[in-house]
């Protein structure tokens, strides 16, 4: 259709999305392939306990001698995966609120727009530390606090596009015809809403991959799940600070959590700037 | 039951609140009230064609909104083919929404750009529940074929920025018909339309109506086009009807100053602007606080001290010719 041909084009336009998106898809990539490129299995022991980079152990081995790269290789698929999932479950419940609230307005409006507000203004990891800990530690889990805990900001934006659609005429026109709220909303709402839940979505991504790697680096992770923050934990678990070991052990998980987060980022505050009408600068014009 | 008219509107109001800037305002006093449509009653028999003409802001599109029930008056009544509709009762509202449809003035931002022609013309249907999938190309080519787009096949798949103004407002028509409606409102159908294209569009809904046998209300700014299209005409000043009757009546001996001034608008253009004093007085329509007196006294050339005054009942109509009705004390 002829406005995703536009979308695309100014994306490419935007340097920084074009960055992002090549990072992005190189993660992807390792995460598909993880079982080729990686060395070793990751959840075996393959040599002795704390061994040094070598070229047998690229980045050396853990305290029980599994292979560090491999333990990587296979955590990108683990933290790509909790962090869409979780910003899937944010965006679920984002969009649910932001459109009750844009569509019906009035007393719903300002009682949705009141929890967001608290949503926002409470620290979010203090409570979210609290809740992991409450659920206990598993992948699902981790899913489902981070999803829960961060639907608010996306709510807010997809509510303020809500509010430009309702007033088209052609919403009217569907309201003439004696269309219920749900027909409205699915048909006549939601494609115009979808480019923006699709930026808010890279957007929540990248915090929720960020969100998982402390919560797991605190522990609150699944043990048996290798994500970059269990990684670090482990890491720092075993002293991995005090030694030499940070070096081949913390510093690589923590540079690629660092990458894909900022490529998620690029990718996100570009698209949120071609579809977001009031970010807009001066793209394409 | 059969003499009955289709449509009965009875002192319908309806009231804006409009927030006062900070130096307007009175203490406890922060909004003033905006008289959108006051005290309208008319009504409309089965197959005819009601004009509504007025000057912008006058609350004729405001009367079209609520007769579609997107606005709902302050106050009156709505009785369509003898069943109250400002009642509550939710299947009678369901019930009139499928008998009684809009064009809408602007065609532009009334139909969805994202959908193509075939969804547009068969939502009423789908809304309405009562289509099934493949029934929607034969049901939307033969709607297409109905408001004059030749051959229909090839518009179907279309989305409608790929249309003129003057093919939008067709699609908006045929949309308009999918439910068989017993009453079509056009809200100022031509307005937003190239002049080349009007008089299709006009001879377009004038030829439906008699097919279909509907009635229509047809609202207008221009008293020429009403006086082509319409059976009656009711003109509109302030949110009230000031004057309304047979369309040749109307046009041939208005009664009010302020019809009279519009019909010479049209009549001779020339003569109004160069002795516009004779006909209309200076200054915007402001469809704030009104008493009882006249609406239409400020720019009224024949006003006198009576127009002026509350309760003289000069916003009355009163019959001057067998349904004929104006509202004017001068013309009793």
């Amino acid at each position: 259709m002829k406005t995703t041909n536009n979308v695309f084009r100014l994306f490419l336009k935007g340097k920084a999305g074009v960055v992002g998106l090549v990072i992005l898809s190189a993660f992807i990539l390792v995460a598909v392939f993880a079982p080729l490129i990686s060395p070793y299995p990751p959840y075996e022991r393959v040599g002795t306990p704390f061994e040094q980079p070598s070229i047998k152990h690229l980045l050396g081995t853990n305290d029980i001698g599994q292979d560090i790269l491999s333990e990587i290789i296979y955590g990108t698929r683990i933290s790509l995966l909790i962090g869409i999932l979780s910003a899937g479950v944010s965006l679920v419940i984002g969009t649910i609120v932001g459109m009750t609230a844009g569509y019906l307005g009035g007393k719903v409006d300002a009682v949705l727009m009141r929890a967001v507000d608290l949503n926002l203004v409470i620290p979010m990891l203090p409570l979210m530390i609290l809740l992991a800990a409450f659920l206990g530690p598993s992948f699902w889990n981790i899913v489902l606090v981070i999803g829960i805990l961060s639907w608010a900001s996306p709510a807010r934006v997809i509510r303020s596009q809500v509010l430009t659609i309702k007033n088209k005429g052609y919403v009217e026109a569907v309201e003439v015809l004696g269309a219920k709220p749900f027909y409205t909303i699915v048909k006549h709402i939601l494609p115009p809403t979808m480019s923006i839940i699709i930026s808010q979505l890279i957007l929540m991504s990248s915090r929720a991959i960020l969100t998982e790697a402390s919560l797991s680096f605190l522990g609150l992770g699944d043990p048996t799940q290798k994500s970059w923050g269990i990684i670090l934990y482990y890491a720092q678990a075993r002293s991995a600070f005090l030694t030499d070991a940070w070096l081949w052990w913390i510093l690589p998980p923590g540079i690629l959590i660092t990458i894909l987060v900022i490529s998620f980022a690029y990718i996100g505050n570009t698209l949120e700037e071609i579809v977001n009408p009031r970010l807009r600068r001066n793209v394409g014009k | 039951m059969a003499d009955a008219p289709l449509l009965t509107v009875a002192k319908v109001r309806k009231t804006f609140r409009q927030k006062l800037r900070w130096s307007e305002r009175k203490l406890g006093d922060d909004y003033k009230n905006v008289f959108a449509v006051d005290d309208v009653s008319f009504a409309l028999e089965r197959g005819e064609t009601l004009g509504i003409i007025g000057e912008s802001g006058c609350g004729k599109s405001t009367t079209a909104r609520i007769l579609v029930g997107l606005v709902r008056p302050d106050s009156g009544s709505i009785i369509f083919q003898g069943k109250e509709i400002l009642g509550n009762r939710a299947s009678d509202v369901a019930a009139y929404r499928k008998e009684v449809q809009i064009v809408f003035q602007d065609p532009y931002e009334y139909l969805n750009p994202r959908m193509r022609l075939k969804d547009i013309i068969c939502e009423p249907l789908v809304i309405n529940g009562n289509i099934q999938d493949n029934r929607k190309t034969a049901i939307a080519e033969e709607l297409l074929d109905h408001v004059g787009l030749n051959p229909p096949n090839e518009y179907l798949n279309r989305f409608t920025h790929e249309l003129s103004g003057g093919q939008r407002q067709r699609v908006a028509i045929a949309r308009a018909l999918a439910l068989r409606p017993k009453l079509l409102i056009a809200d100022e159908p031509t307005s937003m339309l190239d002049v080349s294209v009007r008089a299709g569009i006009l001879n377009l809904l004038r030829s439906l109506i008699l097919e279909h046998r509907m009635s229509m209300i047809f609202i207008t700014h221009d008293i020429a086009t009403a006086g082509y299209m319409c059976d009656r005409i009711a003109v509109m000043y302030k949110g009230r009807i000031i004057e309304i009757g047979k369309r040749d009546e109307v046009i041939n001996t208005p009664q009010h100053p302020y019809t009279k001034a519009l019909v010479q608008v049209c009549d001779n253009l020339q003569g109004f602007i160069s002795e516009r004093e004779h006909y209309i007085l200076d200054g915007e329509v402001d469809s704030f606080e009104q008493g009882g007196h006249c609406c239409f006294a400020p720019g009224c050339v024949c006003r006198d001290g009576e127009c002026h005054c509350q309760d003289q009942g000069s916003q009355e109509l009163i019959e001057v010719s067998p349904e004929h009705f104006v509202a004017c004390a001068h013309c009793h």
